[in-house]
């Protein structure tokens, strides 16, 4: 079997829902994979001469207009690569940046390609919103009896008592952001059910408060140091908009105070716009590709990503965020490492809550005796966790994050010269994935 | 006297002259000493002789952090007992101020760095002042916490400049000003950055001279005398015989030579000259000063026989409670890495607020920049939950854990897993026996007491002491942080429990509440709380003994005093014989807002008469019989000091300065045992 390894990446500046007004993910994800040619690195290299397939990861952008239904062809057709190179996108929900890393990894591994694109775009400001199935109903209706062949006097009352049927105000339509961060399987938003969490495993405010006031003093550190932009391609339209260099949902000006005083969601929850990650716009771009294949060419192999390295595993829909235990039990077991022999880890900050909640599982030996283990896998380190801060500061643009979390675990991995990352990801529906990644010294 | 010349000057083409202040290389702060106050003065002379060559004089400090820290109190000292020396001296400093005012060039302080007493005084005599724009820039006259007033012209200036209201603030109320402040109570004309300071102080000079130009002889802005002066300085004097029961007579002499400024100058400087030579002879001033040398002395002094050690690079805070939060903060001060940890995330909660509050504090008063706070709390870690793998990148702990030896020894044997084998553990314990705590600990060498008081981050005292087997290394390691954080060590040298402060300060809690309640047979009658807390507080106490008791909490107390009740058979009342306190759980203390006193914004409103439900029945008011318990109670902490000497424990001026430094226990008086 071959080895996969990462030799590039980038990604755009993670921005707020909204920053730039008419985003879409074909543009997010082309200005990506322009971006990522423009890297020092791939100087000489044209990213199209080295790929067999693009493996692209998104959520809610390609469910149909305006970005079509497969939205890795067109950013792929948009960047001017060969009709010839294939395309596909990826949806196992928040992990899907990661599988398709994994996917493609798989691939090089076979030997069925010698280098893959991964492109994870989401850009939830242009989600849709759809009519509900009663309004659907009377359109159709409408429609029916205007093609009908009835005389015009009797068409037009049938017509008219149709019209006064379909209810136009309140326009009332299903928001595409908010109904696709709902499970369907127990009908619990994301937000309700990270609630649930911090009941289940006793959880308080304050220490979810705590765990995104580090966040957000972490990655405002990361930021001010520079550490961030070396990951960064700034993303620029036109003159008009300027250049949006950094991420900008950190809060550099925030306390402990001001996320105390915040309102939860729910009435007696704990959960707060503060403490869980935000609706971001971002697109992140990896080359992947055969190990010799890229020595062979002089690119250096900066990670090995090995899809034998990973696992997958889920939960009850309503313990979302503990899915990554059981997909981390795996990797370990898979890789012979234990939890104290990763140097960086990055875990998905979908709500403080589900890193918290990870963190005793890991610790607790009745959930570890679940899982078919005898002693608890340990202590999650903190100090090692998450260090530039996560998806509470930063923001988490659904199906862009895996793909981020890889990039920013290989960067920090660089940074302190150190070899074993592990990333982890919770994923809606109980799923979540996990991947040991081992870096190349060079 | 060695030759040092403390004064350079240089001129430029423009003949401006620049005047570079230095004490030398050897100091880290400039003062004025005598023989620098004689330089200038001949320096001054050469000047005014060629003062057609001058067009303006500059005077700046060679030490950026220091223009000028004041006169040497040393040398105060030394001439206090001799009034002639003195007058001789202030005469002379005040020929040299009139010399600076009448000069025919424009004279310009360019401050940087520290600003005090004597150094500020020179400023202000200054034609104008500009000063640098960094936090290190500060102003205060600090002289009557020594027990004297400003005599170099101070209580002349400062009024003139700024205001008698706000040279109040600074001179009474000892309040610190900022370079920012400064500007704002217009003490200084401009603020400018600190590489373009001496341009700034020349171009000001120039301003100076241009507006003064037709005038002969430069004076300041002479003020007419108004009614509302006289009405300000009353009001003064009433609230500070008020706060302080009389026992700072240094600002009242203050208040006095303040109220001249509206003469002219002459006159006003020889009405503080005579201010300061009556201020000078009171105990009070001669007490303040020697604590001040005691001070410094417990500062400087080498208390253990091992060779100095480096300052922890990383100190792990185990506990996160009201101590142990201040604790952080002070080590963080001290701009050392700490790790905060304690088992729940409410205490590491409450102790982020506290800590990123404090911080807020000291950039909106100017101490630190934006970017300094936020560099500072970078430096914090916190970490919650069961594991103490947390601290394991530490190499020094201080333990502030629950006072209970059971508790202790768990955590400890914890603690002792995750450490390095050469780790520094100190206990904050404030009544424990260090021998007793460190059974619970595998390297008992690496082991001593570190007791902070409430709030560390403010209080100046930290008391050391090792147990028997306590390496003469650990303490070098303790005293390297306690310096690091700018506090006080007193270390001693002998183990015992409560240590000093809190050994002497239970008998004085204990004793007052045994008076106060007639459970005991012995008293006739009961003394009425709130008066016994009068008459400590009017002896100088900081804070009298119920009011004390109220701050700790009555679970606390009622805790602390039967550990030492346990240690100390014999000395302390017995507990059966003193009220029962603890019956009502609305009334515990500041922390329920209801005690001996009713509480509110953390500070004693007025009393709390339910108390005397539970210490009934109560007794008429008798002045003579409060005075007889009040000696009383002195004379069971002046016995428990007694014993401290005599076990070997310390010496006599150390038990007063950390009474005075720890528990505000009356510095006019020098101390509890005072003059010997």
């Amino acid at each position: 079997m071959k080895t996969a390894v990462l030799v590039d990446g980038t990604r755009t500046p993670l921005l707020k829902a909204g920053t730039v007004p008419g985003l879409t993910a074909v543009e997010l994800g082309s200005a990506v994979v322009r971006g990522l040619q423009k890297r020092p690195a791939m100087f000489g290299f044209p990213v199209q001469d080295l790929i067999e397939e693009v493996v692209g990861a998104n959520i809610g952008n390609q469910v149909l207009a305006p970005d079509g239904s497969n939205v890795t062809r067109l950013i792929m057709l948009n960047a001017g690569f060969p009709l010839g190179i294939t395309a596909r996108t990826i949806n196992i929900n928040c992990a899907s940046g990661l599988h398709a890393a994994l996917d493609a990894a798989k691939d090089i591994e076979l030997g069925l390609v010698k280098g893959a694109l991964v492109v994870g775009v989401e850009v939830m400001s242009d989600y849709i919103a759809v009519y509900r199935r009663e309004q659907r109903e009377a359109f159709a209706a409408l429609a029916m009896a205007s093609r009908s062949k009835d005389p015009a006097i009797k068409k037009m009352a049938n017509q008219l008592k149709l019209l006064a049927k379909v209810k136009t105000m309140p326009h009332d339509p299903i928001w595409m952001v908010s109904a696709g961060l709902t499970d369907p399987s127990c009908d619990m938003r994301m937000d309700k059910i990270s609630d649930h969490i911090a009941k289940v495993w006793g959880i308080s405010r304050q220490e979810q408060d705590l765990f995104a006031m580090e966040s957000q003093r972490r990655a405002t550190r990361a930021q001010a140091s520079g550490r961030l932009a070396k990951e960064i391609t700034p993303f620029s339209r036109d003159a008009r908009f300027g250049v949006f260099a950094k991420d900008n949902g950190i809060r550099p000006d925030t306390t402990l105070e001001k996320l105390s005083r915040l309102k939860p969601i729910y009435p007696y929850g704990t959960v707060t716009p503060g403490n869980a990650s935000q609706i971001t716009d971002g697109a992140v771009a990896l080359l992947l590709m055969e190990e010799e294949y890229a020595k062979s060419l002089g690119l250096k192999a900066r990670a090995v990503i090995s899809s034998r390295n990973s696992g997958a595993y889920g939960c009850e829909p309503t313990m979302m965020g503990l899915g990554p235990v059981g997909a981390v039990k795996q990797v370990l077991d898979r890789t012979g490492l234990t939890l104290k022999d990763f140097s960086v880890i990055e875990a998905h900050e979908a709500f403080a809550t589900v890193v918290l909640a990870q963190s005793r599982a890991f610790a607790s030996k009745e959930y570890c005796a679940k899982l078919g283990l005898g002693e608890p896998m340990g202590d999650l380190a903190f100090e090692v966790t998450n260090v530039n801060g996560g998806a509470v500061a930063l923001g988490h643009p659904l199906a862009a994050s895996g793909a981020r979390l890889l990039l920013t675990c290989v960067h920090e991995l660089e940074e302190r010269n150190e070899e074993n990352g592990l990333v982890a990801l919770c994923a809606a529906g109980g799923l979540g994935e996990a991947l040991a990644i081992q870096r190349r010294k060079q | 006297m060695s030759e040092h010349r403390f004064w350079k000057a240089d001129a430029d083409d423009d003949r401006n002259v620049v005047l570079h202040f230095d004490c030398g290389p050897d100091t880290r702060q400039n003062t004025l000493k005598s023989e620098a106050l004689k330089q200038l003065s001949e320096t001054m002379d050469v000047l005014l002789g060629k003062c057609h060559d001058v067009n303006s004089v500059v005077i700046v400090s060679a030490k950026p952090d220091s223009f000028c820290a004041g006169a040497d109190i040393g040398e105060i000292k030394s001439m206090a007992n001799n009034s002639a020396a003195v007058g001789n001296f202030l005469d002379e400093a005040h020929k040299l101020l009139l010399k600076i005012r009448r000069a025919p060039f424009p004279i310009v302080a360019a401050v940087s760095g520290e600003c005090l007493g004597g150094g500020l005084e020179l400023a202000m005599i200054c034609h104008g002042r500009v000063a640098a724009d960094t936090p290190r820039t500060r102003f205060a006259l600090p002289e009557t916490s020594l027990g004297i007033i400003p005599g170099f012209g101070g209580t002349q200036m400062l009024p003139r400049l700024v205001g008698l209201q706000k040279a109040l603030e600074v001179i009474v109320g000892q309040k610190k000003l900022s370079a920012g402040d400064a500007l704002r109570y217009k003490l200084v004309d401009r603020l400018a950055m600190p590489a373009e300071l001496v341009s700034e102080a020349k171009k000001l000079a120039e301003t100076i001279r241009e507006r003064d130009k037709d005038r002969w002889v430069r004076r300041g802005v002479e003020r007419l005398p108004v009614i509302g002066n006289a009405i300000v300085l009353s009001m003064a004097r009433k609230k500070i015989l008020k706060e302080t029961h009389g026992n700072y007579p240094a600002l009242l002499y203050a208040l006095d030579a303040m109220s001249q400024f509206v003469r002219p100058l002459e006159a006003g400087l020889r009405t503080e000259k005579q201010k300061f030579l009556d201020c000078l002879n009171t105990d009070q001033a001669k007490n303040l000063m020697d604590v001040f040398f005691l001070r410094k002395e417990a500062r400087s002094r080498k208390w253990v026989d091992h060779p100095s050690v480096e300052c922890p690079k990383c100190v792990g805070v185990l506990g996160a409670g009201v101590m142990g939060r201040g604790i952080a903060y002070a080590v963080l001060s001290a701009n050392v890495p700490v790790v905060l940890y304690d088992p729940y995330p409410q205490a590491i909660h409450a102790a982020v607020i506290f800590v990123a509050k404090l911080l807020m504090k000291e950039v909106k008063r100017g101490k630190l920049t934006v970017e300094q706070a936020m560099k500072r709390r970078n430096l914090l870690t916190t970490a919650w939950g069961t594991s103490l793998r947390p601290l394991a990148k530490t190499d020094f702990v201080i333990e502030a854990v629950l006072e209970d030896v059971a508790v202790k020894h768990k955590v400890l044997a914890e603690l002792d897993k995750q450490l390095g084998r050469d780790v520094v553990v100190a206990t904050n314990t404030s009544s424990l026996l260090p021998s007793d705590i460190v059974e619970g600990f595998p390297r008992p060498e690496y082991f001593c007491a570190m007791h902070f008081f409430n709030p560390a981050h403010v209080m100046d005292l930290v008391e050391i002491a090792g147990h028997p087997g306590t390496s003469p290394y650990a303490i070098a390691r303790t005293l390297a942080l306690t310096k690091a954080m700018n506090k006080t060590p007193v270390v001693l040298k002998k183990e015992c429990s409560g240590l000093i402060v809190n050994r002497i300060l239970i008998n004085y809690l204990a004793w007052a509440l045994f008076y106060v309640s007639r459970k005991n047979s012995d008293a006739e009658a009961a003394v009425n709380p709130w008066d016994l807390d009068r008459m400590f507080e009017r002896m100088g106490m900081m804070m009298g003994p119920l009011k004390t008791v109220d701050l700790i909490g009555f679970d606390i107390g009622q805790h602390v005093m039967e550990l030492s009740a346990n240690y100390y058979p014999g000395h302390l009342p017995e507990i059966s014989r003193l009220p029962n306190l603890l019956k009502d759980k609305t009334m515990l203390g500041q922390k329920t807002g209801k005690g001996f006193y009713l509480w509110q914004n953390n500070k004693p409103v007025k009393p709390n008469a339910d108390i005397l439900n539970l210490l009934q029945p109560m007794a008429s008011l008798d002045d003579e019989w409060a005075r007889l318990v009040v000696g009383a109670i002195m004379g069971k902490m002046k016995k428990e000091a007694q014993e401290l000497i005599d076990e070997g424990v310390i010496d006599a001026d150390m038990i007063d300065l950390s009474m005075i430094l720890g528990a505000g226990f009356s510095p006019g008086r020098r101390g509890l045992l005072g003059r010997v």
